[in-house]
């Protein structure tokens, strides 16, 4: 669930149809994508397996998709799009080093490890809203709940 | 094996970690009195309690004894398979967390079965997830109990006392102590020894990192050692020594295929309230980043060192944590550190054992319409039960069971991620979508993995088996594409579903 409870607009463009709709060509694209080779072939496959988190993401999100989740999203798929696309134009150049420490593990440990979690954790806590929409509704239901579990002791 | 007994400090260092998890285990029987409180907790942890379970279900003795060596042998590509930490803290959270817990509270949801049954309504996909979590915990469990009785054997010398038998013993040892705890304390037991072993996981893997930077000079030290050798110029290559297919399908696999584990998503129906999990991705995240310094600073280390000419060349690279351990690391902190290798594997190990449990006394019962009654009691039995069988499955088969354990992450991703991940978000998903998915993931993955090992396939098929790199890779993304066929090509049925349950999917 979207901890973010502010609803979508009625009308218009789904966007939850939208998303399945992209999750379901990105998938067939990788299926399709491990047999391809070559430097645009792995970017785009690159490009698709880091788009999935995100997109899942989105999708668990739109009923409820705000300004601040979609800046979070775009920018965790350039932190992990970018430095997989960094690696793919890295391969066969020598070993490039930064500050003494070979690039490739700057981007490993940062571009795909920490920066990423300093954007997911911020933005989840950033959207959170305990009160959401059936946060309340279920917890009425809690104790009928714990009677019927009674029943399977 | 290196002759460990022979270091005072780890004997009693791994000692003092197997009476605090049987300590935890009698304080926890008594609070252990339903079915609810043996599967869930009482569904009554707090934030810290079930991230720290999340984190040591999810790393096993792979992360301290395994991870290392494998960065000793296919160089930073390793990495690939624990960078997505960055991430999945957060897709755990926004995608299953919050729906599983809600959906434990209008329907009885004690198992990951349970949700997809409250999710699907539909015997055969309730059927599907429970088999292929029994799978996955058959391999998962055999393989911890195998790590388990090397690691104690190892600790104890029972080979130089019980030879052939020594490894019998050892795992005997290894199993007592985790059904003591698990059959009388169920998942209480097994989330609070998760949270002492987390602690000395995360204390070890602290100490050791710092040791490792002292040893080795600094990342920079390290790094600059190992670029300076002739022999291990393709260590920091972009995709270490395997193909850019092989780094790719770890990312996938370690980054989407996480909502397929259940050992890490059934944490989520146990936490006591909803308002918790603003915090968890912090606290998970941040928990799983320091466990894993282990893996980066051993993996950095042993490679400088061998570069250096101060450590041999490993003949087996599997051994790079006890060598770095014995020759590197003072007495007692590598006994916090091999305290710390026992905790990742029991706690795994238990969260696997109260899972499969589950699938025998409650998931698969149900499904055939013979619920069991006595649920509590009947799960002690299992929990027994299923130790034993994947102890004797481990024992009789290890080869095989090593096999299953390594794939049976691949195995649970691709059967259960792309089914949870998008059946809980997108009410369209029919329970035939559902089906195909956990089908397909479990037939493209057990087939890939296990057709050439036991067939000579055709020239071309071969060809093409070789050219997918990783199976499991391959079968999750075939699962996400069958689920998506057949939901597009089927009738939305979202109107049918409960409206509590719609209302949850579609929130």
């Amino acid at each position: 669930m979207c901890p973010n409870a502010r609803p979508a607009d009625s009308g218009g463009l789904k966007p939850r149809g939208v998303l399945a709709a992209l999750l379901s060509g990105a998938s067939v694209l990788i299926l399709v994508g491990f047999l391809w080779s070559g430097f645009i072939g792995r970017l785009v496959q690159a490009l698709l397996v880091t788009a999935m988190p995100v997109l899942l993401i989105l999708l668990a999100c739109s009923s409820s998709l705000s300004r601040l989740l979609l800046v979070a999203m775009a920018a965790l798929w350039s932190l992990l799009g970018g430095s997989w696309a960094a690696l793919i134009w890295l391969d066969g150049q020598g070993a490039l080093t930064l500050a003494g420490i070979p690039l490739v593990l700057w981007i490993l440990i940062f571009g795909l490890g920490l920066l990423p979690l300093g954007v997911v954790t911020w933005a989840y806590a950033a959207t959170f809203v305990p009160n959401g929409t059936a946060s309340e509704r279920p917890d009425r239901r809690a104790e009928s709940v714990d009677l019927a579990a009674s029943g399977s002791r | 094996m290196v002759p460990i007994v022979e270091q005072p400090w780890l004997t009693v260092a791994s000692a003092l970690s197997l009476v605090a998890v049987l300590a935890i285990g009698l304080w926890s029987g008594g609070r252990t009195r339903t079915a609810k409180d043996f599967f869930v907790a009482g569904r009554s942890v707090g934030l810290w309690v079930i991230a720290m379970a999340t984190m040591t279900a999810a790393f096993s003795g792979f992360v301290f004894l395994g991870g290392p060596g494998l960065t000793y042998r296919i160089g930073v590509a390793s990495l690939f398979i624990v960078v997505p930490v960055g991430f999945t803290s957060g897709l755990l959270c926004w995608v299953l967390a919050k729906r599983l817990r809600l959906l434990a509270e209008v329907e009885e949801v004690f198992t990951i079965p349970d949700a997809l049954h409250s999710r699907f309504k539909s015997q055969l996909t309730t059927a599907l997830g429970s088999v292929a979590i029994l799978a996955g915990t058959i391999g998962y469990l055999g393989a911890q109990l195998l790590a388990l009785g090397i690691l104690i054997e190892a600790i104890l010398g029972t080979r130089h006392f019980f030879g052939e038998q020594s490894l019998l013993v050892a795992m005997s040892v290894g199993l007592g102590t985790l059904l003591f705890y698990s059959v009388i304390g169920g998942m209480v037991a097994g989330v609070y020894t998760d949270l002492v072993q987390g602690a000395v996981m995360l204390v070890g893997s602290l100490l050791v990192f710092g040791q490792t930077l002292n040893v080795g000079g600094g990342i920079r030290g390290m790094t600059g050692s190992i670029l300076a050798s002739d022999g291990m110029a393709s260590f920091f290559a972009p995709f270490g020594r395997v193909s850019f297919s092989v780094a790719l399908g770890f990312f996938f696999v370690f980054g989407v295929g996480v909502l397929g584990q259940p050992q890490m998503i059934h944490k989520f129906l146990m936490l006591k309230r909803v308002e918790q999990l603003r915090w968890l991705p912090l606290v998970l995240g941040g928990s799983q980043v320091i466990c894993l310094l282990i893996w980066v600073g051993i993996g950095l280390a042993v490679p400088a060192l061998v570069a250096e000419g101060r450590l041999a060349p490993l003949d087996n690279p599997d051994g790079a944590t006890l060598q770095f351990l014995l020759e590197f690391v003072p007495d007692a902190l590598a006994g916090v550190v091999i305290a710390a290798a026992l905790a990742a594997i029991m706690s795994t190990a238990d969260s696997f054992l109260n899972i499969g449990a589950a699938v025998l006394v409650r998931d698969l019962p149900r499904v055939f319409g013979r619920p069991v009654h006595r649920q509590l009691a009947a799960a002690r039995m299992a929990t027994v039960f299923l130790a034993l069988v994947a102890a004797w499955l481990a024992l009789a088969y290890g080869d095989l069971i090593a096999l299953l354990g390594t794939f049976a992450f691949g195995t649970l991703a691709a059967a259960l991620a792309p089914t949870l991940a998008v059946g809980m978000s997108w009410s369209r998903v029919t329970p035939a979508a559902a089906s195909a998915s956990i089908a397909t993931g479990l037939i493209v993955n057990l087939g890939l993995e296990i057709l050439p090992r036991v067939a000579a396939l055709p020239e071309a098929m071969a060809r093409v088996v070789s050219g997918f790199a990783i199976p499991s890779a391959v079968a999750l993304a075939a699962s996400f594409a069958a689920l998506s066929l057949v939901t597009w090509l089927g009738r939305d049925r979202a109107e049918e579903l409960p409206e509590a349950v719609r209302q949850i999917v579609e929130s």
